[in-house]
């Protein structure tokens, strides 16, 4: 058995690191895939691997931001962190990123871990693990096209969550994991009712973004549900206090890159939530931009689907555009010329998020981007290079 | 995209015609997915452009319908909505709106159904598990769903507009859209473009017409090419996009029937029709 372990581990190892050499991708799905399919009982090194424990993140938005909040209060605190990336937050990512976070002898490093998990590789990831902690960030409809409705997520949350209670119920001293959810979401009290662990709820109130380098209401949320997953695991309010102000946002999320004698900063706009979230930030926002670059792609990881951008709201549409150069790019760009013409937005430039000499051409020195998905990892390999991702 | 680039005079249009479009929206709050409310704001917008101005009525579980409400509508439109939503309006709409609401439509007032909506107009809907929802009963189609272990239809759809389509002198006029370069398909737009994601698979009776017959995958099922359905002045369609977004001729079609008015003056629609063009090479 311990051989078949060892096996995994360096397989595991070594194949992620070639993939990286040869550049065939992030090398954390293969890996993660081929171990769970053939020796899935590894799984259960981790379920206790972890000394201080596992806690995972779920839910349609904020989860990257989330987690990464959660993993910067627990390192501000002296502790070492297993944490994955957002490209890596189906089950073959997160087998990946945890065995790649252990010694020669396959023993697990850190003392916590903090995984972000899609919403519909939740359930598979629950079967495997024992989390001390897990937050609910909320659900909105997000590439429906891949996920089917909202209706069968929260169905299959719930039977994950059922499933749970009775593996727990099986195995005496084991608590129930602290549940964190938002109160904003009427979704999620459904399946909470017959839950019988402690649950925490967050709001929006923005006391702790106010700490922060981040904006926007979306990031009350983010914030509040963070603050409270630490605090369940005994991090204290005034570490939470004193850590916020150094926490460097996710990239793409805030990021800023600079090129050109520009600043551009990146806004992961995936879906009509976060869409619409960094417009009303935008809008409320000091920072004066010359230029608005929208990207829209239409990949696998986007949703082949763009309907969605019907569903971001004209008025503040029309408000963040006013007085600024606007751009669009991405596969599906006249799409998104056509969306902002109804919106009564008629003069757009086309250019190409994958070219350096057209992004030079974008007009003033600070530029705010929402790019999709894989618009934003296009746009940062143009400027960034691959292997700063 | 300019709309009004080069069609100065048709914002002139509508100050002397001295008619206005009343949308009746039905259950706005419930039935909106994948950006149908989109379809408003485009009936909407190339309505103002031409200074038709536009007056839209939510129709919710708590409006009272009444023939007066109905007869001061010139088009009705209704989208999608996830499973639970359609459970929420399938009584009010059965019980209280539905037999308004169908003769309306037989009296030929305009309407534009998507996917759940335009599921509810046919004979029945039987579900995954089996169970039957009885629909409006206004054409003669069902739809049945063959079960959660089967995929569901999704993707990018092109599909030709039906003979009943191409031979209405609106359609035919509010078609002929394209551009010089497009000349070996002829002066017309007669294909329709969208995205679908539906589990339940829609059989038309054979007097019932199709609103076209896809080129690409999917459509009402998987067997026989139809999509949609178009009778007098409604269709009922699975395309989101929403539809109307790459379809600017449907959009002035709808328009022109709810207004009668024969002509309506041209819009400049070329991005939108470079955007339908490109449409077809995003297809399964």
């Amino acid at each position: 058995m311990w051989i078949m372990y060892l096996i995994s581990v360096w397989f595991t190892k070594v194949l992620h690191r070639l993939i990286k050499l040869f550049n065939l991708g992030n090398g954390y799905t293969w890996p993660g895939h081929i171990v769970n399919k053939f020796f899935p009982k590894i799984w259960s090194n981790f379920r206790r691997g972890f000394s201080q424990g596992v806690i995972l993140v779920t839910g349609t938005n904020g989860k990257t931001t989330t987690s990464a909040l959660i993993a910067h209060f627990l390192r501000e605190e002296g502790f070492s962190v297993t944490a994955n990336r957002s490209g890596a937050n189906l089950l073959s990512g997160v087998l990946t990123t945890l065995l790649l976070r252990t010694n020669i002898f396959g023993r697990v490093i850190d003392d916590f871990a903090v995984l972000e998990v899609d919403e519909l590789n939740f359930d598979l990831v629950l079967k495997h693990l024992k989390p001390r902690t897990i937050v609910f960030t909320g659900l909105s409809r997000d590439q429906l096209d891949r996920y089917g409705e909202i209706d069968s997520i929260l169905e299959r949350w719930s039977v994950a969550l059922s499933d749970y209670i009775g593996s727990c119920k099986g195995s005496l001293g084991e608590d129930l994991s602290t549940l964190v959810i938002n109160t904003d979401s009427p979704h999620l009290e459904k399946i909470m009712s017959s839950y019988e662990g402690p649950v925490l709820r967050f709001d929006g109130s923005d006391d702790y973004l106010k700490l922060s380098p981040l904006s926007g209401t979306f990031n009350s949320y983010n914030v509040n549900a963070a603050a409270l997953a630490v605090k369940s695991v005994g991090v204290s309010e005034r570490s939470i206090e004193t850590s916020l102000p150094n926490f460097k946002p996710v990239f793409g999320r805030g990021e800023k890159v600079y090129f050109d004698g520009k600043e551009l900063d990146l806004f992961l706009a995936k879906n009509p939530a976060s869409f619409n979230n960094n417009v009303e930030m935008l809008n409320q926002s000091n920072t004066l931009y010359d230029s608005l670059l929208i990207i829209l792609n239409d990949g696998i990881p986007d949703g082949r689907d763009v309907s969605w951008i019907y569903d971001i709201d004209s008025y503040k549409l029309r408000q963040v555009c006013m007085g600024k150069n606007i751009y669009v790019a991405g596969t599906r760009h006249l799409d998104m010329e056509i969306r902002l013409g109804y919106a009564g937005i008629i003069e757009v430039i086309n250019t190409d998020h994958t070219s350096m000499e057209e992004l030079e051409r974008v007009a003033g020195s600070k530029v705010a981007v929402l790019p999709n998905y894989s618009a934003m990892l296009e746009f940062r390999e143009c400027l960034l290079g691959r292997n700063i991702l | 995209m300019n709309l009004l680039e080069g069609c100065k005079k048709s914002a002139e249009f509508g100050k002397n015609l001295g008619k206005k479009l009343r949308i009746g929206w039905f259950y706005p709050d419930f039935l909106n997915l994948y950006g149908d409310s989109g379809n408003i704001e485009i009936l909407v917008s190339r309505s103002s452009l031409r200074g038709i101005p536009v007056e839209i009525e939510k129709i919710d579980l708590d409006t009272f319908i009444d023939p007066a409400l109905m007869e001061s509508l010139n088009l009705v439109f209704m989208g999608g909505g996830p499973d639970l939503n359609q459970q929420h309006i399938y009584k009010d709409l059965l019980e209280k709106k539905g037999s308004s609401l169908t003769e309306y439509l037989d009296y030929g007032g305009v309407g534009l159904f998507i996917c759940g909506s335009y599921q509810l107009l046919g004979s029945y809907y039987k579900g995954a598990a089996g169970e039957i929802m009885e629909g409006l009963k206004f054409l003669d189609f069902f739809t049945e769903h063959p079960g959660v272990d089967e995929p569901r239809m999704v993707g990018n759809v092109v599909s030709e507009a039906s003979p009943v389509l191409l031979e209405d002198p609106v359609f035919k006029r509010v078609s002929e859209i394209l551009p010089e370069e497009e000349k070996e398909t002829g002066k017309s737009l007669h294909t329709l473009v969208g995205f679908e994601n539906h589990g339940g698979r829609t059989y038309l009776d054979e007097e019932v017409s199709p609103l076209g017959y896809t080129v690409s995958e999917g459509g009402n099922n998987q067997s026989d090419k139809t999509e949609g359905v178009v009778h007098k002045n409604m269709v009922g369609t699975y395309l989101h996009g929403p539809i109307l977004a790459r379809n600017p001729h449907l959009a002035d079609y709808l328009i022109s029937k709810a207004l009668k008015i024969p002509e309506l003056p041209r819009l400049n629609d070329e991005v939108i029709i470079s955007a339908h063009l490109e449409s077809k090479k995003l297809i399964r």
